[in-house]
């Protein structure tokens, strides 16, 4: 079940991203106060935009050259719409466990509090809104971001390819114009703001794009002693600040509240350089043979291959989760019980893929031999 | 001044949405709305969690909340801004809180929470941490503050849960004299009264009109 040319650890971080968002989007969980967040500025969101850079430049960067681009594109616009549709599908799903559960209950405060009441306020505006991507329920916010930075994409991959230090000094343009400027894109029909700005984010995919390219063209990897010990100082000091829970709130005004605050929506400076410096100090390792050899990375190497589907189901389990410990007043033993049943479906599903995959492999390869 | 002693001391609260003067007062001041509402400026307000109105078509919309507002205090122009949070999780909505009064710059913020640390089952010392945290900082911006706790529903078996994030609302409102709008209080009594007409989970869509009238007695209250 593995593929000898491909890098195996951006899979393994990828599968690793994918259960922490799991166990993130069950809030209260027992297992939630030992996920990364706990322990640095950024979270599960940066680390899976940055591979999904990477991973981009894997499938899409080396074929985009001049006679294929459009060819590429369309590839890249067809992906977009299978997370459009997994979207949609998410929220449908999201919708009956939980308004299910509602039902069950009597307890409509849970639609509330998740944004789904507005289905049953403003059935049609909710609709229209899921179909444009305006109307975003609680922890169904990613996969609109990612769909709006794959419409970037192709633009990002162009000028990264041409130049990497340009592509990066573009789209770190707009992450400063959309700093400074306010630039968002709205929800409706609620109001606000998307709560991962595209215009922010897509510097970050940006990145992985980046350090894709340089991976894919065995570009030797950024290392320097200088870097390696300002990036361990900034991890230990954001280490200790996060353990200490932010013990004060800074407020460096009138410097732009993007270099000192810790949001999340506009992924701020302190954010960013938490994720970029946590890659920086994991390239250091020599994981990529130790991942490949070892057993017990497998299943989240697989589920990292196939993260759309391993996302849509574990997030489908996360909604699921937070019924049940609401109906079970969850102790520490049954979070675990969820977590380890939650766990296994997603790698069971991963699993079925790839065995999946395998299988239509194998067929290929025995038709050209017999051919 | 003026225009404040021109409105009548009481203004009506509907039948239907009619609840004990407790449910109705505020443990402190909001000193930076009165005095805008007193110099007939317009007031900026802030509302975070679920939405308040029901069956209003979102591109016609004056909300409730301004409705109520401006029918109690005419010569104050309100301008709402309402903002979703993702997890209702007091300490995660901090983070938002923060980033939507950078860019809003209300006068006022009415904060609806609970609920979601109700669902997760937060513990209350956490609880009360996050909130009494939050709290500082809106003073420390000069930013009025009003809580609204969660609403009550009848026969929901997991009721305590939202019972007990509650207690905690109202044990720090009393400590750090917080502004709060005791909705689960209010919609326990809507259920309960027989000559309510807004029971059960209807008794939420008296928040707006709730929520006005407490902010115009605090007004009253600050000038007398």
């Amino acid at each position: 079940m593995q593929d000898g040319t491909r890098t195996v650890s951006v899979d393994f971080w990828r599968g690793f991203a994918l259960l922490t968002i799991f166990i993130n989007h069950v809030p209260g969980h027992a297992l939630g106060g030992w996920t990364f967040r706990n322990f640095g500025f950024s979270d599960a969101a940066e680390l899976f935009v940055l591979l999904a850079g990477v991973s981009a430049a894997f499938a899409y960067m080396r074929g985009f050259e001049p006679g294929a681009r459009l060819r590429v594109t369309a590839r890249i616009v067809l992906r977009a719409f299978q997370l459009y549709s997994g979207q949609l599908a998410l929220l449908m799903v999201a919708a009956a466990v939980v308004g299910g559960f509602a039902l069950w209950t009597g307890d409509e405060r849970i639609l509330q509090a998740l944004h789904l009441d507005l289905l049953m306020q403003w059935p049609m505006q909710a609709l229209v809104g899921a179909a444009m991507l305006t109307y975003q329920p609680a922890y169904l916010n990613i996969l609109p971001l990612y769909v709006a930075i794959l419409l970037m994409a192709p633009v990002l991959i162009a000028a990264i390819r041409a130049n990497i230090a340009f592509g990066l000094a573009l789209s770190g343009g707009l992450y400063l114009l959309t700093q400074l400027y306010a630039l968002a894109l709205p929800v409706w029909p609620s109001s606000g703001t998307w709560f991962f700005n595209p215009f922010a984010w897509q510097f970050l995919f940006a990145c992985g794009l980046a350090i894709g390219r340089m991976m894919d063209t065995a570009q030797p990897a950024p290392g320097h002693r200088i870097l390696d010990v300002v990036v361990g100082l900034y991890l230990t000091a954001s280490l200790i600040w996060a353990v200490l829970g932010f013990p004060v709130h800074l407020d460096l005004s009138p410097l732009p509240a993007f270099l000192w605050e810790f949001d999340k929506t506009n992924l701020s400076l302190p954010r960013l350089a938490h994720v970029l410096a946590l890659a920086y100090a994991v390239s250091r390792l020599p994981l990529e043979n130790i991942l490949r050899a070892s057993r017990s990375a497998q299943p989240l190497i697989v589920m990292g291959r196939h993260a759309l589907p391993v996302f849509c189901v574990g997030t489908i389990l996360s909604f699921a989760a937070q019924m049940a410990r609401l109906t079970y007043d969850g102790s520490v033993a049954f979070d675990l019980f969820i977590a380890g049943v939650g766990i296994t479906v997603q790698w069971l599903l991963a699993w079925a893929l790839e065995w999946h995959r395998s299988g239509l492999k194998a067929v290929a390869r025995q038709r050209a031999q017999t051919a | 001044m003026a225009l404040l002693a021109a409105v009548p001391a009481e203004a009506a609260v509907s039948r239907a949405c009619r609840v004990p003067d407790v449910y109705l007062t505020f443990n402190s001041d909001l000193p930076r709305t009165t005095r805008l509402i007193d110099r007939a400026a317009s007031v900026r307000v802030l509302v975070i969690g679920p939405q308040m109105d029901r069956h209003v078509l979102p591109p016609k919309k004056l909300s409730k909340l301004t409705q109520e507002l401006e029918a109690r205090l005419p010569g104050t122009r309100f301008s709402i801004v309402e903002e979703n949070v993702v997890s209702g999780l007091a300490r995660e909505d901090f983070d938002r809180i923060r980033e939507a009064v950078n860019r809003v710059q209300p006068d006022l913020l009415i904060w609806q929470v609970g609920t979601g640390d109700a669902m997760a089952g937060t513990s209350d010392s956490s609880f009360a941490d996050a909130l009494d945290d939050a709290a500082d900082w809106v003073r420390e911006q000069d930013i009025d503050l009003i809580l609204v706790d969660p609403p009550f529903l009848p026969n929901v078996r997991h009721e305590s849960r939202y019972g007990r994030i509650v207690q905690q609302i109202d044990s720090l409102s009393d400590k750090e004299s917080l502004n709060v709008l005791r909705q689960y209080g209010a919609t326990t009594y809507l259920f309960a009264s027989p000559q309510s007409g807004a029971r059960g989970d209807e008794g939420r869509l008296c928040l707006p009109e709730l929520l006005a009238e407490a902010i115009l007695r605090a007004s009253l209250r600050d000038l007398k």
